[in-house]
């Protein structure tokens, strides 16, 4: 049972989705599942790198490598989301 | 794909490993290299699947199914590439004697001021890198992406590294390569290897010593998205204290265009795979991939 997604998490699945050409549907996304690993969306690190360039191309901010959270940044769906809702200047 | 390789030696093997080091240290690398025979002589014996890879290398290699001195050889080579490592990271340059070829294919990519991905293999020493740019003057900071397999031995990894002025940027972790990124925006140099993948990283399939093998994507995709150049390094070990670096031009910038991405993988992971077997002709005994290396799966 997938838990259900805010307007925010389904706005980044379908980026996700989009700019790494995944062939899961965006709906389809757990919102609580690890992204990067071998469990969850088993995104490897070039996605993860992808994935941030497109998040900080649409949401005017940069992720950048020397945040100390990003293993909690990065963990999941939600987790991606929150940092996005504290820091988008959009 | 495969984490084989990732696979850690046994605690027991671990503290006599550990043991050994620090007698080298201590009482000089011909003193530890006295140990190396033996060494060879106990990994050819019990490490079955090390000698089976080296055994298929070599028989690719040599067009015939290599000898007990032939594969003894091998593994003499790697120990003491292992075995040098513990000096060279501590930067004791003194004690080797280095050649270097094509360093001018590093200035040329770097006066484009678009970073630098210095691109090796598991072949012959990584840590010669840093010796072969050492003695030229002022180059932009070095980073070296690696996998640190051994959490008991990563501080000691970060601290030597930072003494000689190497940040090493640990793979496998969610921003690893977005760690790299910014470091090749801002016009540094940063060395990675490309014959090695694991877990989930994306893979092509390309020839290599006459049969198709996995090499990752991602070199290429760094690459493409940082539009930094591409510049081959090779460090063989040559016997004694030589070691022999070679650096060679690959690509100005790399194009992946939406759509054909993989296909265009496969292209250059395939011209590096040749580059890579032409170095293994020259120095064969300098492979150090002691694994299935042809039997990844997808």
């Amino acid at each position: 049972m997938i838990e259900s997604k805010t307007q925010l998490e389904q706005a980044v699945a379908d980026l996700l989705v989009t700019t790494l050409n995944l062939e899961t549907q965006a709906d389809d996304i757990d919102p609580v599942a690890p992204l990067f690993g071998d469990a969850g969306l088993g995104l490897d690190s070039i996605d993860m790198l992808e994935l941030s360039l497109g998040v900080s191309k649409q949401y005017g901010f940069q992720l950048r490598s020397d945040a100390a959270d990003n293993v909690q940044i990065f963990a999941s769906l939600r987790a991606l989301c929150q940092h996005i809702d504290k820091n988008c200047v959009r | 794909m495969s984490d084989e390789w990732a696979s850690r030696p046994e605690r027991s093997t671990l503290w006599v490993m550990q043991l050994y080091a620090w007698v080298s240290l201590h009482a000089g690398r011909a003193a530890g290299r006295l140990f190396l025979p033996a060494i060879c002589l106990y990994f050819l014996l019990f490490a079955r699947q090390a000698r089976q890879a080296s055994t298929d290398y070599l028989t690719r290699i040599l067009g015939r199914r290599p000898g007990w001195w032939a594969r003894y050889r091998h593994f003499f080579h790697f120990a003491s590439v292992v075995h040098d490592r513990l000096f060279l990271s501590a930067g004791e340059l003194d004690r080797f004697d280095f050649g270097v070829e094509g360093e001018a294919h590093v200035r040329g990519a770097l006066a484009k001021g678009r970073g630098l991905i210095l691109l090796g293999a598991h072949f012959g020493s990584f840590e010669v890198l840093r010796a072969g740019l050492a003695t030229r003057e002022a180059l932009p900071p070095l980073n070296i992406l690696m996998y640190l397999d051994n959490a008991a031995n990563s501080n000691r990894i970060f601290a030597n590294a930072r003494k000689q002025g190497v940040s090493i940027i640990p793979l496998g972790r969610p921003d690893s390569l977005l760690r790299a990124m910014e470091c090749l925006q801002r016009g540094e140099m940063l060395g990675m290897l490309g014959d090695r993948t694991l877990g989930q990283d994306k893979i092509v399939r390309v020839p290599f010593l006459g049969e198709p093998a996995a090499f990752p994507q991602a070199p290429w995709l760094l690459a493409s998205l940082s539009q930094a150049p591409v510049v081959l390094f090779f460090g063989a070990y040559e016997g004694g204290n030589r070691y022999a670096i070679r650096f060679e031009g690959f690509a100005d910038s790399i194009h992946l265009p939406r759509g054909q991405r993989s296909e265009q993988c496969a292209a250059y992971a395939a011209r590096y795979a040749e580059r890579l077997e032409a170095q293994c002709r020259h120095s064969p005994n300098n492979w150090f991939n002691f694994y299935a290396f042809w039997q990844i799966s997808d």
